[in-house]
This record gives structure tokens, C-alpha cells and sequence, in this order.
């Protein structure tokens, strides 16, 4: 694909060219040509792209979609989810292995690749710790990291008995992999769905406490001192352990975490309506917490920042509360809702830092740079641009989403990867 | 006559005082209804209620049957104790299925927090929540204000401990909003883990003691221990309960002043109150269960207003 990009405003931090307004010229899925303060033309035969007032990024990385393929593309397919990917300005996806069959071995990692050849997002499975999600025999790793796994979770089910843990991270130090924990401790939980507090009290439903994820957190950090290793807390939601996960730093300890979209944009207070769209794992929490999981991001505890995108059919959602399936899409709307509700908090710079760079440094792919002859992996976004999100424009095969019909301000509008070009209407 | 603020009757949280108090006189005249020997009045003529109860119930179901009947209401009954996703057809399904016949008002009892809210956004008719989980059960609680309106002359002012498991009730839930609405102090007593953590948040007193809520109290509400919604062991026993939380006619004498009971029933004997304190002259307990159903005529006639 040859193509030719003006007037970028480049945000790549560490980059010669951040904060500066570039040309570049691709070709073949290579940059060519970047330069600043000088205008390019296109030869013959290139695209042009006039991207003045916009932002162009290393293309971003999401840690955290639930792709539900295979079992059950009628919710969503690789094809469909690269589609909602390159729409909101991704040009990788990590997907969890809650399939059916579980992508516990190597036969579902490399079903996975194969779906995947020839989109211009890349799909990168993300191999079950355990076998069947059961959490209890480890799932076999080696092999599905050689077949092109990235990194090993059980995905929103917490890996509940600690020996297994235990064991999950000493095996996966001998092999330089990451686990991710997402941390729950369903024992407290019970049949509760939603945060424990006074709003969900008057609502008659029955609460999650914080203290169900800070035990768990606590727990992992502990045990990861104990093996060694590296341990990746995937979703964390409450002010209590954004508090462990920053002490855990200092201390050195080899551990990161992501947070969910969800639990950035709303609160328990945002359930009143009983809307099925906002009962997510973790539960959407006080507004306490959600100012803590703010700070984190902002003073560098909380690395990255997740889609926790979870497609779930009509049939799994128009239903009472009670009986409804976890999850809200949101792929496609990462940055816009991010833009639109939270622009004054969150720079852009902090957005590709926790989209782009972290996931990459995180689960161990080479960074994308911005330079002639680097690898082109980019993604192209507006801050300013105005835009409604409906059912028309949503490209998942699934809706349960509570911003459909939405004003956003803030869209990404393009990805170049794979050496394919693709632009959002 | 003036309306009621809302459409629906879905939880007590929605109503004004201006609308408790108007179901309050309603209820007051249709009292007096069905005390006479003709107890049928023509009000709901021509209009047609479903009563659909996802959840086992013997006296609400008959109590809103009984009212509907009273009104000269057409009724049909839809009772399933199993959800309707384990039949394999959706609440909304059912629902409209038995609105094809041309039903004007759904009242609905459902285990699921929320559902009437729910249905309430799907569908036309009008609804009237008898139970949502562990939500609200409105009725319930405005039949309970009343009769503590009607045994004390004011709800203003009073004191009443709701004991019990709390955690798992909606009755509770729908009483401190009505009692804390037209006045009332309410104070929770149960077991700790069966008292949500946040209650005080809702200007709730909270105690573990029965004999300091009983002293301190003048309506003492005695919930039913609600096994059945309860997924996990809370206690250790129903008799360990029973001592801590059990109401006998000794602790009931000894109180400095005579309190009143309720109990919103049915009456697990013996386990939350004994049968002397249930049987005793304090007690109305069966005076709640009569103006239960003029209360709910009170509702659908105001409701029905409404169209």
C-alpha cells in the first residue's frame, strides 16, 4: 500500500518527531520517508492523506478483547472484530482464550492466526492458563507460546486456588511468559454482580467489596515474590489496589496492571436504570475508586488502558439483570468516549502511552517507531472531530452498548498496519 | 381527585408524600367497602388485570386478586415458579404474549431485582411491582405504614426497628423508603451478615441487639427469615437464630412499654416470633393482612385513573 501522509501532528513519546508536524511517505509497510517542516509530494501511484489538525500515534494495542470466536461468532468473528479494531484506531488486538473450545493448546492459537492472516489488524491470541479455564491443571504454555501466544490468562475468570497460581507463575518464569491475573475472590462475591455501596443498596441488589479484589491482589503480589517472575494484573477497579499495586513497584516487583474503559467512564451511581449493558466484570465501582484508577494512570501505576471489549447478543442482554451476561462492547469507542468524557483529564500523549507503548513493552512486541525505513504501524486520530455512535456506524456484530446514540467528540479515523490502509467513514 | 405522580407502581422510591398520603385516603374509603355486606364496588369495570407471579406466593397474589375482584375487575392469573428463561422464552415474551389478549395493567412478582423496571420499559400497560427480588415490594409497605397509621393515628414521629434478615429483603427495603417519607424513624436490627453494609448511608439506625431495638422502638417489625433467597450460609442455624433474633412473650413483658408487632408473613412460628407473641393483642398482624387488600384496591383504582 503506498501512501502519503501530510501534516500529522506526531505523538510518539521518545520519538524525534514528537510534537512535531510531519510528512510521511509509505510504501510496501514501510516508512520511507518522514520529515518535518517540509512539505512532500505524492509520486506516482501513492494515496494522499491530508491529515492536518490530526494526531497520527504508533498504532495501538488493545490487552483485553473477548473474542468469542470460535463457539460463537454470532456474537462477534475475527473478521468482524478487525473491523471494530481498525474503526477504533487498533492495530493489534489481545484476545482472551474464553472460547468454546478454550484456546488452551496449540490447535485454537494457531486457529486464531490462521483466521486472522491477511487483516490489517493483528490478532494476538492470548493462551489459557489453565486447561478448560478450569483452574486447575496448567494449560500447556510452551506450546501455545511457540505457536504465537502472547501471554497467558484465564481470562475474567480469576484463577481462584493459589497453588495453581502459584505454580502458573514459577512455570511461566522458566519460559519468559506473562500471566495475567485478573484478581476476584468469588468466595466473598457470592451471587453478587454489582459494586457493594449505597447506591447499588438502594437498587436491592447485593454488593461486590472492594475487598473481593484487594485479597487477590494481595495474594498474587505475595506469591509473585515468592517465584519471581512477572505478573500482569489485568482490570483492577478499586482504589485499594491501585494502593497494593503502586506499594508492590517500589518495591521493585516485577508487576503491572491494566484498567478497563468501563470502570474509567462510569460508576455504580450510572446503574439506576438496571441497564444490562453496565453489568461488567469487575463491577463498576464508587466514584472514590474511580478517581483513584485515574490518578494511577496518571502517575504511571496503571500502565495501560483495556477495552475490555465483550460482545453478547441481544438474547444474552434484553433480559432481567439477574439473568443478564457480563460484558459491553467497546473497541470501537475507546478513544472517543476517553476524548469525549474525559479529554481535560487525559492528554493524548498519556492515551498512546497506555494504548501504544505500555501494551507493547508489556507483553514483550517490538516497539514501532517512527522513522525511514521502520516497520509502518500507525494509527490516525482527531481530537476535535464530532461524531454520533449508532447502530448504523457500530461495526460489531453485537450492540450492548450503553453509548450508542452518543455525541462523541474524538475520533480515531485511521490505521495503517499489515501494509493495508484503512480509513473510518 | 388528583393523580398520582407516576404511571406505574414500581417502587415505593418513586412516590411523593402527596401520593402516599392519597393512596392513604383512598385506602380509608375502600376500608370501609369492604366492611360492608355488599363489598364490590364498579370502579375497574371493563378493565382487564394480569397477575403474573414468577415466584411463589400464597396472600399477595390472593390479596391483589381479592382487590382486583372488589373492583369489579377482569382478572387473569399467570403463576410459574420457575423464571421464564428456564422455560426458554423471555420475560418480555410472556409478558406480551398475555398483553395480545389485550390486558391493561400487569401486576407482577418476579425474583430478579429490577424486573419490573425492566418490563416497565418494554412494554404499554401499566405495572404494579408485588415483589422484585430483593427490591421492593411497595404494596407491602404501604399496607404496613398504614397500619401503623392506623393503630398509632400518625406514622410521623415514630419509631420502628425492622428485624431480621434485611440483606435478603424487600419488605425492608420499601419500608424505611415509606416510613422515612411520611416521617418515621427507622432502625434495622439483625445479624451482622445479614444487614447490608451500607444501610446506614440511608439514614437507617443500625442494631445487633434485639432487646436494645425492642426497647427502644414502638413498632417492632418482624421479617420472615427468607431461606430460600439465601445462597450461602449466613447463620448457623435457624435455632441459633432464633435465640439471638426470636421474639418470645417473656422479652416481649419485660419491654418498659407495650410495642407494637407486625410481621409481613408468612410467619415462620417460632423462628422469628413465637406463636404467643404472634396471637398476642399487640400484634396486628392480621390487621395488615385486611387493609393489604384495600390498600392494593386503593393503588389500582389510582393507577387506572391514570390510563
Amino acid at each position: 500500500m503506498k501512501l502519503l501522509v501530510t501534516e500529522a501532528n506526531i505523538i510518539a513519546p521518545g520519538s524525534p518527531y514528537h510534537a512535531k508536524t510531519c510528512d510521511l511517505l509509505v510504501d510496501n509497510g514501510t516508512i520511507t520517508t518522514i520529515i518535518t517542516g517540509k512539505r512532500l509530494t505524492a509520486p506516482r501511484g501513492f494515496k494522499t492523506y491530508h491529515a492536518k489538525g490530526k494526531f497520527l500515534s504508533p498504532g495501538w494495542v488493545d490487552m483485553l478483547t473477548h473474542l468469542p470466536d470460535p463457539g460463537f461468532e454470532f456474537k462477534e468473528s475475527v473478521h468482524s472484530a478487525c473491523a471494530v479494531a481498525a474503526a477504533g484506531g487498533f492495530t493489534a488486538i489481545a484476545v482472551t482464550p474464553e472460547t468454546q473450545p478454550p484456546i488452551h493448546s496449540k490447535s485454537e492459537v494457531k486457529y486464531l492466526l490462521k483466521q486472522a492472516h491477511g487483516h490489517a489488524v493483528t490478532i494476538l491470541p492470548m493462551g489459557a492458563v489453565s486447561h478448560q479455564l478450569a483452574g486447575k491443571e496448567l494449560a500447556e504454555m510452551f506450546d501455545m507460546q511457540q505457536a504465537g501466544a502472547v501471554a497467558f490468562t484465564d481470562g475474567d475468570k480469576p484463577i481462584a486456588h493459589a497453588g495453581v497460581m502459584l505454580r502458573a507463575l514459577l512455570y511461566a518464569r522458566g519460559i519468559d511468559a506473562l500471566i495475567l491475573s485478573r484478581p476476584e475472590q468469588k468466595e466473598i462475591t457470592g451471587s453478587a454482580m454489582v459494586h457493594e455501596s449505597k447506591n447499588t443498596t438502594l437498587l436491592g441488589l447485593k454488593g461486590i467489596p472492594n475487598i473481593a479484589e484487594d485479597v487477590m491482589v494481595a495474594r498474587d503480589i505475595e506469591l509473585l515474590r515468592y517465584t519471581g517472575g512477572k505478573l500482569h494484573f489485568s482490570k483492577i477497579s478499586s482504589a485499594s489496589s491501585v494502593e497494593l499495586i503502586r506499594r508492590a513497584k517500589k518495591e521493585k516487583l516485577n508487576i503491572t496492571c491494566d484498567v478497563s474503559v468501563n470502570n474509567l467512564l462510569f460508576t455504580d451511581a450510572s446503574l439506576s436504570d438496571y441497564d444490562t449493558n453496565l453489568k461488567v466484570t469487575p463491577p463498576l465501582r464508587s466514584e472514590n475508586d474511580r478517581k483513584a484508577l485515574l490518578k494511577g494512570l496518571k502517575d504511571g501505576v496503571i500502565d495501560v488502558i483495556v477495552s475490555d471489549h465483550n460482545p453478547q447478543d441481544t438474547e444474552n442482554k434484553s433480559v432481567e439483570f439477574d439473568y443478564s451476561a457480563y460484558g459491553s462492547i467497546g473497541l470501537q469507542t475507546v478513544y472517543a468516549a476517553l476524548n469525549t468524557f474525559l479529554g481535560n483529564e487525559l492528554s493524548a500523549e498519556l492515551l498512546v502511552e497506555k494504548l501504544a507503548i505500555n501494551p507493547r513493552i508489556i507483553l514483550g512486541l517490538p516497539q514501532v517507531e517512527l522513522k525511514e525505513n521502520a516497520l509502518a504501524s500507525f494509527t490516525l486520530f482527531d481530537a476535535r472531530q464530532k461524531w454520533t455512535y449508532t447502530k448504523k456506524n457500530n461495526l460489531s456484530k453485537s450492540a450492548n452498548s450503553c453509548l450508542l446514540q452518543k455525541e462523541f467528540t474524538g475520533k480515531a479515523v485511521a490505521i495503517y498496519n499489515n501494509n493495508q490502509w484503512i480509513v473510518t467513514n | 381527585m388528583s393523580k398520582l405522580s407516576t404511571r406505574h407502581l414500581i417502587g415505593i422510591k418513586d412516590l411523593t408524600v402527596e401520593d402516599i398520603q392519597q393512596i392513604f385516603e383512598t385506602t380509608d374509603n375502600f376500608k370501609a367497602v369492604i366492611n360492608r355486606p355488599i363489598k364490590k364496588v364498579p370502579s375497574l369495570r371493563d378493565i382487564t388485570i394480569a397477575n403474573i407471579f414468577f415466584e411463589n406466593s400464597t396472600r399477595t397474589r390472593i390479596s391483589f386478586e381479592l382487590a382486583e375482584k372488589r373492583l369489579s375487575a377482569d382478572t387473569i392469573n399467570f403463576a410459574s415458579s420457575s423464571s421464564s428463561v428456564s422455560k426458554g422464552e423471555t420475560l418480555i415474551d410472556t409478558v406480551n404474549n398475555i398483553l395480545s389478549m389485550k390486558v391493561d395493567m400487569v401486576v407482577m412478582r418476579h425474583p430478579s431485582p429490577g424486573a419490573c423496571k425492566f418490563l416497565a420499559k418494554h412494554i404499554n400497560a401499566q405495572i404494579v411491582n408485588a415483589g422484585d427480588g430483593t427490591h421492593e415490594h411497595p404494596t407491602q409497605a404501604l399496607l404496613d405504614a398504614y397500619s401503623i397509621r392506623e393503630k398509632h393515628g400518625d406514622v410521623r414521629g415514630k419509631k420502628i426497628v425492622i428485624v431480621g434478615d434485611i440483606l435478603h429483603s424487600r419488605v425492608a427495603l420499601s419500608n424505611i423508603f415509606c416510613l422515612q417519607k411520611l416521617g418515621a424513624k427507622v432502625m434495622v436490627c439483625g445479624p451482622t451478615t445479614l444487614i447490608p453494609k451500607h444501610i446506614n448511608e440511608l439514614d437507617v439506625l443500625v442494631e445487633h441487639n434485639l432487646r436494645k431495638a425492642l426497647e427502644w422502638c414502638d413498632v417492632a417489625n418482624m421479617l420472615r427469615i427468607q431461606l430460600e433467597r439465601q445462597d450461602i450460609k449466613y447463620f448457623p442455624s435457624l435455632r441459633e437464630y432464633s435465640m439471638l433474633y426470636g421474639l418470645d412473650r417473656a422479652m416481649l413483658h419485660s419491654l418498659p412499654k407495650k410495642i407494637t408487632i407486625m410481621h409481613p408473613g408468612p410467619i415462620n412460628r417460632g423462628v422469628e416470633i413465637t406463636s404467643e407473641v404472634a396471637d398476642s393483642d399487640q400484634s396486628i398482624i392480621l390487621q395488615q393482612v385486611e387493609n393489604g387488600v384495600a390498600i392494593r384496591m386503593a393503588v389500582l383504582y389510582l393507577l387506572a385513573a391514570q390510563g
